[in-house]
């Protein structure tokens, strides 16, 4: 069945989705009231898969973000990580809902010789307003007034009271965050290279080969369109053209089509990623290959602002860390967890996610689509639809996509409901060129919900499957296959193509680690001037 | 109001190049006279604790997570035959020899086969005879030597199989929608 009045469903959505019930900023930004005070600690993105840049599918790349929408040219201080904070990628190996491996960051940020650079004028020696007084080339650079380091703690058990082992740069030395991307008269040579000087081989303890780590800003690479939504959803949300990867050979009309005019970060903000590549055989354990995979960030309990502030102690903290954000798979936060949870959810940790159970097995945004457009579309249509959302309730395709893992997809050998990405180690990455951008769904095994790499569009595919398109067979190896999660008589829109048109293409980023391009630059303007 | 607060801080390392310097000795800061509100600060909670919060919104009994074995209908009876079949396909010379004569063309991006899906993959679309024949007896050796419960046991959704090959790991695909193993060997 195919919608026909294309200013009808325009109407009825925009209604619909201005109760707020849409994709925000990055795949969780800002999304809870109490994490809008922090954005220092606010983790946007989190991407866990098998490194597939050539020679290294023996690794697994996992990938944390904080920062959301750091403007290029936020100068003089750009995004340095919070000193207070702890910033942690967590990894389940044994199905039970608790970290059995965490790797934890933790920031200092020193300002040299106490004062930064300085100058002499008219006699006296003064520090300057500026983190830098000249090219950046190297990292320490002379020209740096402020340094901003690293340490990397491998937490083998429980995060706060496991066993703790520093992992340090292969060839010595510290782990040091470059420069934020000024522009070409601060960093000569290229950003690219200068940042790629801060890809440290790391030394894991207890792990025979070595991994890699890179922490400084990226380019966003997450695909929303999200000024059109809040615009009062300023576009029909389907497909309107026959596009290769998003169209299903039924354009809508009137429907969006894609266009990187769509997009709201990509191309216009950076972001600061966390990222690790790690061996397969140093993060699966005993399990059955597969590893749960969520990041979070802490800060201590209690704060108290000084009066007469330093730049080393603003305020004085203390107390135990209290996790203040938490992201396992994209949009979570955003779109399934109802208002008054989400902080909590923030706080939680993955075993107590039984108290937000609800909002997977009986979600609310199908739901309210299908209030506020039934009526409308049956009465315009001639149709007789019950309900546009799915109704197989509980919702066990998104229990398995969420809470679970699918069956032999993505699912440990013990199963312990829970929200976090679920990463099949065992199933071969797919090289670049060949990524499909619906991931799963598009018969790409090796993308979201299998995982998730950056350059999988999870905003339509959550969409889509949240509709219930996996109520119908998916194609694997060409052939449609049935999943078994649900009957597509329970779903009569799930095979519609819903997109929000900002495309997401893997052959747009990096081919190797980090994966993410080089941030975009504060100056010249544009960004496509030399 | 004067509040007095000791504070012990740690200098952070200066950098010289890639090598850290020694740390500066301990310094211990007291703050006097310094006008601030005064806060009686509780003892801290500990994080890691449960933490009991009152909600309007209507809950779930949050009921304690429970590690559970996958169901037995999901996962194929009360004997998983799955690890079986996978660790018997990989032991196979045959079959890893076999699954390298699979053309491109039958092999989806992240190097799936689909083998059967209630019915067995057209042998020409997977590279002939010689190439299904061995992995396909394979699969029905393991399964006729499986207890008659294990072949009945009902199966919901696809079952992958991970098999090393020349290209790396192909995943070899069987079963959609309800199922028994037994029905691959009819």
């Amino acid at each position: 069945m195919h919608f026909k009045s294309g200013v009808l469903l325009c109407s009825a959505l925009t209604a619909v989705l201005a109760l707020g019930a849409v994709p925000a900023t990055a795949s969780s930004h800002r999304e809870a009231s109490n994490i809008t005070k922090m954005p220092k600690v606010d983790n946007t993105d989190v991407y866990a898969f098998r490194s597939y840049e050539p020679g290294r599918d023996a690794f697994v790349t996992i990938i944390a973000n904080f920062q959301p929408g750091e403007n290029p040219g936020d100068g003089p201080n750009y995004y340095t990580m919070d000193p207070d904070a702890i910033y942690e990628i967590h990894v389940d190996n044994t199905g039970d809902a608790v970290e059995d491996l965490t790797y934890q960051f933790k920031f200092n940020n020193v300002l040299k010789a106490d004062t930064g650079r300085t100058v002499t004028v008219g006699g006296r020696t003064l520090p300057i307003a500026l983190r830098h007084i000249g090219p950046i080339t190297n990292p320490n650079d002379a020209n740096l007034g402020e340094d901003e380091s690293y340490t990397l703690t491998l937490v083998t058990g429980e995060r706060r009271t496991g066993t703790r082992a520093s992992v340090t740069p292969a060839a010595g030395g510290t782990f040091l965050k470059p420069f934020d991307n000024a522009g070409n008269k601060s960093i000569p040579g290229g950003y690219a290279a200068y940042a790629n000087r801060f890809i440290y081989p790391m030394a894991i303890p207890g792990c025979a080969t070595q991994g890699r780590v890179f922490v400084g800003a990226r380019a966003e690479y997450f695909a929303v369109n999200l000024g059109p939504v809040f615009d009062l959803v300023n576009f029909v949300p389907i497909e309107g053209d026959n596009d290769p990867v998003y169209g299903n050979g039924s354009p809508f009309p009137g429907g969006i089509v894609q266009s990187q005019d769509n997009q709201e970060l990509i191309g216009k903000k950076n972001v600061t990623s966390i990222a690790i590549e790690v061996p397969i055989a140093c993060l699966t354990g005993t399990g059955n290959g597969v590893i749960g995979v969520w990041s979070t960030a802490s800060l201590p309990q209690a704060r108290l602002l000084r009066t007469a502030p330093t730049f080393n102690t603003p305020a004085f903290q203390g107390g135990s860390y209290v996790q203040v954000s938490r992201l396992g798979a994209p949009l979570v936060n955003e779109l399934v967890i109802g208002l008054p949870q989400k902080d909590l959810f923030n706080a939680v940790k993955p075993t107590a996610d039984g108290a937000v159970a609800d909002y997977v097995t009986n979600p609310t945004f199908p739901a309210i689509l299908n209030a506020l457009f039934r009526a409308p579309v049956n009465a315009t249509l001639g149709t007789n639809f019950a309900d546009l959302a799915p109704t197989n309730f509980p919702r066990a395709d998104l229990v398995a996509v969420f809470l679970t893992g699918i069956d032999t997809l993505n699912r440990m050998r013990t199963v312990t409901p829970s929200e976090m990405l679920r990463l099949n180690t065992g199933i071969a990455p797919t090289p670049q060129a060949n990524q499909r951008a619906l991931g799963v769904v598009a018969d790409d095994l090796a993308g979201y919900p299998n995982g998730r790499r950056p350059g999988d569009d999870t905003v339509d595919i959550t969409l889509r499957v949240a509709m219930g398109r996996l109520c119908y067979p998916v194609p694997i190896a060409g052939r449609m296959t049935d999943l078994g999660l649900c009957r597509p008589s329970d779903a009569p829109t799930g095979q519609v193509a819903y997109t929000d048109g900002a495309p997401s293409n893997a052959a747009n980023i990096l081919n190797t680690f980090p994966y993410l391009n080089a941030p975009l630059r504060g100056s010249p303007r544009p960004q496509t001037a030399p | 109001m004067i509040v007095l607060a000791h504070l012990m801080l740690v200098a952070g390392l200066i950098y010289d190049g890639q090598q850290p310097q020694p740390k500066p000795a301990t310094a211990a800061i007291s703050v006097y006279a310094i006008p601030v509100p005064h806060i009686s600060l509780k003892a801290p909670i500990i994080a890691d604790a449960p933490i009991t919060i009152e909600v309007a919104a209507p809950l779930v009994e949050i009921a304690a997570p429970v590690a559970a074995s996958p169901s037995a209908a999901a996962s194929g009876g009360a004997c998983s035959l799955i690890d079986t079949v996978q660790a018997d396909l990989r032991d196979s010379a045959a079959v890893r020899m076999a699954l390298g004569q699979v053309p491109a063309e039958a092999r989806s991006v992240a190097n799936a086969i689909m083998l059967w899906d209630g019915q067995w993959a057209d042998p020409a679309a997977i590279g002939g005879s010689e190439t299904a024949n061995p992995i396909r007896q394979r699969i029905v050796e393991t399964i006729m030597a499986a207890s008659a419960e294990c072949r009945e046991a009902d199966v919901i959704g696809p079952r992958l199989l991970l098999v090393p090959d020349a290209g790396g790991t192909a995943v070899l695909v069987l079963g959609s929608g309800s199922w028994r193993w037994a029905a691959l060997v009819k």
